[in-house]
C-alpha cells in the first residue's frame, strides 16, 4: 500500500558542523493494506517526521514515497492535499479541534472540499453515534471531556472512509482509562474496517496491540 | 533584580512588538500637538496681523463722508502721537490697463502716520504702494500706475443740488517705494486677515488734488487716555471750523448767519438752535427750474429763498417777488406764479414737481433783502463765473438761460428772485438732508464769543464725531470666529481613532504573545494587580517615548498643515502666510493626552487579557475564542425573527428620512441625511450579524463558505466592529461629499443661491440714479442696484470676527418680485415673503435686516432675533435687528436692509456700488465684458454670480476636502489597524491552520480561507458605507445628478476597497506563512 525507500530527512542547523540535522537516515518501509503499525522510540528520534512524510505533510530530504504503486513526489501540492483528504484520516495528541464549530461541525470539516451530500452529515451523524457522543453531538469543543474530544478527533479522521490512519501519540494527552479507550477504538477499526493503521507513541503497551512495532533509533528504522 | 531593571529587560526583549505601540502613541501625539499647533499659529497670526493693521495707534476717529479740520487734533491738545489723515478709496490700474485692483484704500498721509508702524522709520517717499497692491499689479518701484476716484462731495451726491456727476478724478503717479506689512501695510479700519490694496499719497497734495485742503477724515491717535476721556475733549474742544460750519456776520446791523459746506444744516443743530433762541429763523433757499407766469413768459434756473420775515407776512401759497423778476415775467402784485423744481423722489430719483403761489409783494431792486447771502454755495454752481457754466447735479438745460440772466448773475449772482414762507419752502424742498440751508440771529457780541457760544450750542447737541478704541477692537476682531484647533481635531478624528485603536490593537497583540509570561508571573504568585501594573509600566513608558517623538514630529505637522492651507487648502482661508508656532502649552496638553489616552487603552486591553486564569495563560490558549452557543429553538428564532425586524426597519426608516429630507433644508437636512445613513448602518450591521449568525444556527458545514461565516462569527464583536468601523468611516468621509456645493447647477433659479442673478458688479465709485439707467442701456437686462456701507466682510472668507459687518441698502420690492433667493428662517410670516420683513417698522431706530446664514453663524457668532449696534450719518447709534436668514448665498458678508432704511441713516452715503444684473446665460459673459469696459473710471468689475457664489463655497468645499482628505487618511491608517487585527487573527489560529493543511486544505484552500474572511470584512465594511452614502444623498444626487459627483462618492470606498484586498491578500499570505505543519507539534 506504502512504500518508503531509502527515504531520509535533513534541516538546516547553523549551529552544527557542516550545518546539517539529520533526523531521518535511510528509511525503507512497506505497509500493507490492513496492517497496523507502531512506531515508538525516543523523544526528538523522529517519529513525528517520518509520520508526517508519510502523511505527505513534509516532503522527505531523499529517497522515494510511493504510495500505491505511484510516487508522492510525482504529485502536486494540489493533489497531495487531495491525497491527504481522501486517503489519509490524521489523529494527533492534541484534538485539534475548531473550537468554535461543534462536535458534528468539526468532524465535517474534511468534507467541505469535497461536493457535500446529505449522507456525509448522517455518516458523520453515525460516528459520533458508534463512539458515543450521540448527546454531544452539538456540544462545542469547550463543553467536552479530553477523551471526548479525541474520540471527535478520531471520527473526524474517519469522515472520509481514508484507506490510512496516521496517530501521532493519540493517547499523550488522555488519561489511562480514556487512551485504552481510545486504542481499543482504533484496532477494532483496523480489524473490523481493514484500515491501514500507523501509529506513532511512546507507550509500549499501546504498542503491542499493533501487529507491528518498529522502533527509531538515531534516525533509523529498527524492528523491535 | 530589581523591578526597574525586569522592566527595564523586558521593554528591551520585546522591542520589535513595543515599537509598534510606540508608532501608534506617537501617531496620535503628533495629530494632537499637530492640531493644537495649527490653532496657535492661526491664533498668532491673526494677533500680529491685527497689531500689524493698527500699528501703536491706540484710537482713531474715522467718519467716511464727514470732514474734519487737519488741524484739529492740535486743539484737541492729546497727550501723546496724533496723525491726520485722509482715507478715501479708488481704483488702481496700470496704464495700459493690463492689470487693475478695484478696491483700494487711498491714504493721505501726514509724516506721523508711519511712527505708528515703525518708530525709526525715515521720511518715506511718496508715492508708495502697499506690498498685496505691489503683487496684484506686478509693479515695482519706479512703474506708474493710474488711480481713479470719487472726488468726495460734502453734500450727498444724492441730493438734488449736490454738484455735476464728473466726479471721477484721475491721477498718473510714479511709485516710489513699496510697504512691508510691517511699516504699514497692513493699515484698514476693517477687521480682516487679508492685507488691503493701499495706496499712500501726501495728505497735503491729495487735498489738493481733491479740493480738500486743510480737511481730514482718520485721526489716529497713540495716547494713554481712556476712550472716553478723549471723547469728552473732542466734546470740549471740537470747534464748528472743525464740523464745516461756517458763522459769518452779515453785512449789517449785527445780523449773523450760520450755514454749512453740507448746504443744509444738520436737522438737530438747526432745530436745537431755533428753540432756544426764538429770535432766530430758518432760511431755506433752493434753485428752481422756471418760475412761469403762463406758457409764454417763464424765468430759468432761479434762487428761491423760503423765510418768515416780519416785514413781509406770508401764508404757504403767497410769495414776495422782486421787481427784477416782476418785470421778466410781467407780473402784478395778485397775479399767480408756478414754480418747477427738482426734488428727490421716494425711490431716490430726481424728479420735477410744481407749486403755484400768488404774488403779494414786490421788493424793489434796492431792497436789503435782495442780497446773495440768503444763497449757500451750491456744488456746481457757486464757483461758476457764468449761468451756461453751472453744473449743480440736476439736468439743467442751457438753451433757456437767455443774455439777462447771465447779467442777473454777473450783477447779483445767487440772490433770491423770489421768497416764499418757511413753511412752504420746507414742504418742497425739505429732504433726508436737511430742511435748512442757514439759521439766522442778531449778536451784540463780537465774532469771537458768537461762534464760541453758537459752537457749544451745536456741539452740545451731537457733534457726530467719536473716537473709538481702534487697537482694541482690532485685537478683539482677531480673535477666529471658529478655534482652528477645534477644527483640526475633528478633521482628524479618523486618525486619533485609529491611532488609539491601534495602540490598543498592537499593545493587545504585544500581551497575545506574552501571555505565557502573563501566566508564568500568576503561576510564581504575582497578584492580577501587580502584573498589571508591570505591564501599564511599560505601557506608560511606552506612551512617554511615543508623545514625546510625536510631539516633535507634531510641529512637522502643524507647519504640513500651514503649508497646505496657504497652498492646496488656500479658499479656505484665502491669500495668507500663516506664522508657524506651536505654544509649551500645546506641547504639554498634546504630550498628556496622547500618554492618557495611550495608557488608557493599554490599561483596558491589560485588564481583559488578564482576567485568564493563569494555566490557560501559560498554555496560551487564553483569550483564543469566545464562542457564541447557538442553540436551536422557540427562543432563538424568536430572536432572528426580532433582529431581521429590526434590520428592516431600520432600513426602510432610513429610506423614508432620506426621502423626507428632500423637502428640507439647512440644519433639518443635515439632520435627515445624518439620521438616513446612522439607520441604514445600524440596519445594515444587523442583518450582516443575521447572516453570519445563520451558519452558526444550521450546526452543520455544506460548504466552504459556511466555514468562513463561523470563523467571522467566532468572534463577532470583532467582526462587526471592523465591518463596522470601515462603513462608518466610509459614510461620513463619502457623504459629506454631497454637502460640496456647486452655484453652477441650477444658478438660474431664482430660490438660487444666485437669487437668479447671472451677474455682480461692483464699483469703487458709487453711479448715482442717473447714471444706472446707462447700465441697462448696454444690453437692456434687469439691474437690481445697491447702496453700501463699508464695514467688515461677514464671510467665511475672513478669520477675524466680523465687528461692523457690510451694510447692503436693497430696493425690497425689486427682490421681492423675484422671489429671489432662499429663506431659511424669518421672525414671523412665511418665508416666501422674508424681503417683506426689511419695509417692516420696528420700534424707534430699529432697523430689519438679513443675513446669510454662514455669516450668522460663522463670521458673527449671532442669530436671527439679535440687534447689533451701528452710528449713522449724524454719528448716533440705532440697532439693527436680524429678522431673517438666507442660506448660502452670495449675499455672505453683508447684512441686507431696506433702501428706505438705508438713505434715511445713511445720507451721506450716495449712489449704488453694487448692482445684481440678469441676464440671459449666453448674454452674460459678453455683458460683463461690456459693462467692465464702459464703466472702467468708476473700477466696475464684473463677476458671473456664480462664479461669486463659488468662492465663497470654496471655503466650505475646501473644509469638505480637508475633512476627506485627513478623515481618508485616517480610515487608511485605520485600515492597517484592520491588517493587524487580521494578522492577529492568524496567529491566534495557526494550529487550526496547520489543522486544515493535514486534513486536506492545501496552501491555496488556507490563503482563500483566510483572504474571503478578511475581505468579507472589507467588503460588508465598505458596502454598508457606500449603501449609507447613495441612500442618504440619493434626494441630493437625483435633484441634481452629475457623473462627477458620483465618481466622488465612489472613488474613496473604492480605494479603500483596492486597499482592502491587498490587505487580505497579504494577511493569506501571511496565514501561508504560520500554517506550517510543525505548530500542532508546539501545542
Amino acid at each position: 500500500m506504502i512504500e518508503l525507500n531509502n527515504i531520509s530527512k535533513d534541516y538546516q542547523d547553523a549551529d552544527r558542523p557542516g550545518g546539517i540535522l539529520t533526523v531521518l537516515q535511510e528509511i525503507s518501509l512497506q505497509i500493507d493494506a490492513g496492517d497496523s503499525v507502531a512506531i515508538v522510540g525516543e523523544s526528538g528520534s523522529g517519529k513525528s517526521t517520518l509520520l508526517n512524510l508519510i502523511g505527505a505533510l513534509d516532503k522527505p530530504s531523499g529517497g522515494e514515497l510511493i504510495w500505491q504503486g505511484k510516487s508522492l513526489a510525482e504529485k502536486s501540492e494540489k493533489e497531495l492535499g487531495q491525497f491527504r483528504n481522501k486517503e489519509v484520516g490524521f489523529i494527533f495528541q492534541m484534538h485539534h479541534l475548531l473550537p468554535h464549530c461543534s462536535a458534528l461541525e468539526n468532524i465535517l470539516v474534511p468534507t467541505l472540499l469535497n461536493k457535500s451530500s446529505l449522507d456525509v452529515k448522517t455518516r458523520a451523524e453515525e460516528l459520533l453515534i458508534k463512539f458515543g457522543l450521540k448527546d454531544r453531538m452539538n456540544h462545542l469543543p469547550g463543553k467536552l471531556s479530553g477523551g471526548e474530544r479525541q474520540r471527535v478527533a478520531v471520527a473526524r479522521a474517519l469522515i472520509n472512509q481514508p484507506s490510512l490512519i496516521l496517530a501521532d501519540e493519540p493517547t499523550g494527552a488522555l488519561d489511562q482509562g480514556n487512551a485504552e479507550k481510545l486504542i481499543d477504538l482504533l484496532v477494532d477499526l483496523n480489524e473490523r474496517e481493514k484500515q491501514t493503521l500507523v501509529m506513532v507513541t511512546h507507550a509500549d503497551v499501546y504498542a503491542r496491540r499493533m501487529k507491528r512495532c518498529l522502533r527509531l533509533v538515531h534516525g533509523r528504522l529498527q524492528d523491535k | 533584580m530589581s523591578w526597574s531593571r525586569f522592566l527595564f529587560h523586558s521593554l528591551r526583549y520585546h522591542w520589535r512588538m513595543h515599537s509598534c505601540v510606540v508608532l501608534a502613541v506617537m501617531l496620535a501625539s503628533l495629530i494632537l500637538v499637530g492640531a493644537l499647533g495649527v490653532g496657535d499659529s492661526v491664533r498668532l497670526t491673526l494677533q500680529t496681523f491685527a497689531k500689524q493693521r493698527s500699528g501703536s495707534a491706540d484710537y482713531l476717529l474715522f467718519r467716511a463722508n464727514r470732514f474734519f479740520s487737519d488741524r484739529m487734533p492740535e486743539a484737541l491738545e492729546i497727550e501723546g502721537i496724533t496723525s491726520t489723515n485722509l482715507f478715501l478709496s479708488g481704483s488702481v490700474s496700470l496704464p495700459d490697463g493690463s492689470a487693475r485692483a478695484n478696491v483700494c484704500q487711498v491714504l493721505g498721509v501726514d509724516s506721523a502716520f508711519f511712527t505708528f508702524f515703525d518708530e525709526e522709520s525715515e521720511e518715506s517717499e511718496f508715492a508708495a504702494i502697499n506690498q498685496s497692491l505691489a503683487r496684484r499689479l506686478k509693479i515695482k518701484v519706479g512703474d506708474e500706475i493710474i488711480l481713479r476716484m470719487e472726488r468726495p462731495s460734502f453734500i450727498s451726491r444724492d441730493a438734488p443740488l449736490s454738484g455735476g456727476r464728473d466726479v471721477v478724478e484721475s491721477l498718473r503717479i510714479q511709485v516710489k517705494e513699496i510697504f512691508s506689512n510691517k511699516q504699514g501695510g497692513r493699515f484698514s479700519i476693517h477687521a480682516s486677515h487679508l492685507s488691503p490694496y493701499t495706496l499712500y499719497l501726501p495728505i497735503d497734495s491729495l487735498q489738493k488734488k481733491l479740493e480738500l485742503e486743510q480737511k481730514a477724515n482718520l485721526l489716529l491717535i497713540t495716547s494713554q487716555d481712556q476712550a472716553e476721556e478723549l471723547n469728552n475733549k473732542l466734546s470740549s474742544k471740537i470747534t464748528i471750523e472743525d464740523l464745516g460750519i461756517k458763522l459769518t456776520k452779515l453785512t449789517e446791523g449785527n445780523q449773523w448767519q450760520l450755514s454749512s459746506e453740507q448746504v443744509f444744516l444738520d436737522e438737530n443743530a438747526a432745530n436745537h438752535l431755533l428753540a432756544n433762541d426764538s429770535s432766530r429763523y430758518g432760511v431755506l433757499t433752493y434753485l428752481v427750474n422756471e418760475i412761469q407766469k403762463d406758457a409764454d413768459s417763464a424765468t430759468p434756473y432761479s434762487m428761491v429763498t423760503a423765510v418768515d420775515l416780519a416785514d413781509y407776512p406770508l401764508s404757504e401759497n403767497e410769495a414776495t417777488i422782486s421787481q427784477w423778476l416782476a418785470d421778466d415775467l410781467d407780473v402784478i402784485l395778485g397775479d399767480e406764479l408756478s414754480l418747477r423744481y427738482y426734488v428727490e423722489g421716494k425711490d431716490g430719483k430726481i424728479t420735477e414737481d410744481e407749486r403755484r403761489f400768488k404774488v403779494k409783494y414786490i421788493l424793489p431792486l434796492e431792497s436789503d433783502l435782495l442780497r446773495p447771502d440768503w444763497t449757500p454755495d451750491f456744488p456746481g454752481i457757486a464757483e461758476e463765473d457764468n449761468c451756461r457754466e453751472w453744473d449743480p447735479g440736476v439736468p439743467i438745460d442751457l438753451e433757456k438761460i437767455r443774455d439777462k440772466d447771465e447779467d442777473y448773475w454777473d450783477a447779483f449772482k445767487g440772490t433770491p428772485k423770489a421768497f416764499i414762507s418757511l413753511a412752504a419752502g420746507q414742504e418742497m424742498w425739505g429732504s433726508r438732508y436737511g430742511s435748512l440751508t442757514a439759521v439766522r440771529f442778531a449778536l451784540k457780541n463780537s465774532s469771537q464769543s458768537a461762534e464760541t457760544m453758537i459752537a457749544q450750542e451745536i456741539i452740545s447737541v451731537e457733534h457726530g464725531f467719536k473716537i473709538e478704541a481702534f487697537a482694541k477692537q482690532a485685537k478683539k476682531a482677531a480673535k477666529s470666529p471658529f478655534d482652528f484647533s477645534e477644527l483640526f481635531i475633528s478633521f482628524s478624528f479618523f486618525i486619533i481613532i485609529a491611532a488609539l485603536v491601534n495602540t490598543g490593537l498592537f499593545f493587545a497583540f504585544s500581551l497575545q504573545q506574552r501571555q505565557s509570561e502573563a501566566g508564568l508571573l500568576k503561576a510564581l504568585g504575582w497578584g492580577r494587580g501587580s502584573i498589571l501594573k508591570f505591564y501599564l509600566s511599560e505601557g506608560f513608558i511606552l506612551s512617554v517615548i511615543g508623545s514625546l517623538i510625536g510631539a516633535a514630529l507634531g510641529c512637522v505637522y502643524t507647519w504640513l498643515m500651514l503649508s497646505g492651507l496657504e497652498t492646496m487648502w488656500r479658499d479656505a482661508v484665502g491669500e495668507v502666510e500663516f506664522i508657524f508656532t506651536v505654544s509649551p502649552l500645546s506641547l504639554l496638553v498634546g504630550i498628556i493626552s496622547s500618554i492618557m489616552t495611550g495608557v488608557s487603552c493599554m490599561m483596558f486591553v491589560a485588564r481583559n487579557h488578564l482576567t485568564e486564569n493563569a494555566r490557560d495563560l501559560m498554555s496560551g490558549v487564553a483569550g483564543r475564542f469566545v464562542v457564541h452557543q447557538t442553540n436551536a429553538g422557540a427562543f432563538q428564532r424568536g430572536w432572528r425573527s426580532f433582529w431581521y425586524t429590526v434590520s428592516i426597519i431600520a432600513i426602510a426608516d432610513g429610506l423614508g428620512l432620506a426621502l423626507l429630507g428632500r423637502g428640507m433644508s439647512g440644519m433639518a437636512a443635515s439632520g435627515a441625511f445624518f439620521g438616513a445613513g446612522a439607520l441604514f448602518l445600524t440596519g445594515g450591521l444587523v442583518l450582516f450579524r443575521e447572516q453570519l449568525l445563520a451558519t452558526s444556527r444550521s450546526h452543520t458545514l455544506s460548504l466552504f463558505k459556511d466555514l468562513i461565516d463561523k470563523n467571522l462569527s467566532r468572534r463577532m464583536g470583532r467582526s462587526l466592529s471592523l465591518a463596522g468601523i470601515l462603513a462608518c468611516g466610509v459614510f461620513l468621509v463619502v457623504a459629506v461629499s454631497v454637502f460640496r456645493k456647486d452655484a453652477n447647477t441650477q444658478s438660474h433659479q431664482r430660490s438660487a443661491a444666485t437669487g437668479g442673478f447671472a451677474l455682480v458688479a461692483d464699483t469703487t465709485v458709487p453711479l448715482q440714479n442717473d447714471v444706472i439707467p446707462t447700465l441697462s442701456d448696454v444690453k437692456p437686462f434687469p439691474v437690481v442696484p445697491l447702496r453700501v456701507l463699508d464695514g467688515d466682510e461677514a464671510s467665511c472668507l475672513n478669520l477675524n470676527t466680523a465687528q461692523q459687518p457690510r451694510l447692503l441698502g436693497v430696493q425690497t420690492q425689486a427682490l421681492l418680485d423675484r422671489e429671489a433667493f432662499s429663506f431659511v428662517q424669518v421672525v414671523e410670516g412665511e418665508k416666501k415673503d422674508g424681503w417683506k420683513l426689511l419695509d417692516k417698522k420696528l420700534s424707534e431706530r430699529i432697523v430689519p435686516a438679513v443675513a446669510d446664514m454662514n455669516s450668522l453663524m460663522w463670521s458673527l457668532g449671532m442669530k436671527v432675533g439679535d440687534d447689533l449696534e451701528y452710528l449713522d450719518d449724524k454719528g448716533e447709534l440705532f440697532k439693527i435687528r436680524l429678522v431673517g436668514a438666507v442660506a448660502g448665498t452670495m449675499l455672505q458678508g453683508s447684512l441686507i436692509i431696506s433702501e428706505d432704511h438705508f438713505r434715511h441713516y445713511f445720507p451721506n452715503q450716495a449712489g449704488y456700488r453694487k448692482f445684481f444684473i440678469d441676464a440671459t446665460e449666453d448674454a452674460s459673459t459678453q455683458l460683463a465684458k461690456s459693462l467692465s469696459r464702459s464703466f472702467s473710471d468708476y473700477g466696475m468689475e464684473v463677476q458671473q454670480a456664480a462664479d461669486v457664489v463659488n468662492r465663497l463655497n470654496a471655503v466650505e468645499n475646501t473644509y469638505i476636502a480637508m475633512f476627506q482628505a485627513l478623515g481618508g487618511l485616517g480610515l487608511i491608517l485605520g485600515c492597517f489597524g484592520v491588517a493587524v487585527t487580521m494578522l492577529r487573527n492568524v496567529v491566534e489560529r495557526r494550529s487550526e491552520l496547520a489543522l486544515l493543511r493535514s486534513l486536506g486544505f492545501d496552501q491555496q484552500h488556507v490563503q482563500e480561507l483566510i483572504f474571503k474572511e478578511c475581505f468579507k470584512l472589507v467588503m460588508w465594511g465598505c458596502g454598508l458605507g457606500l449603501g449609507a452614502s447613495l441612500l442618504a444623498a440619493g434626494p441630493a444626487l437625483l435633484e441634481q445628478f452629475s457623473w462627477m459627483q458620483l465618481a466622488q462618492i465612489m472613488g474613496f470606498p473604492l480605494l479603500l476597497f483596492i486597499l482592502g484586498y491587498f490587505l487580505s491578500l497579504f494577511a493569506a499570505r501571511f496565514a501561508l506563512s504560520q500554517a506550517g505543519i510543525e505548530r500542532l507539534r508546539y501545542e
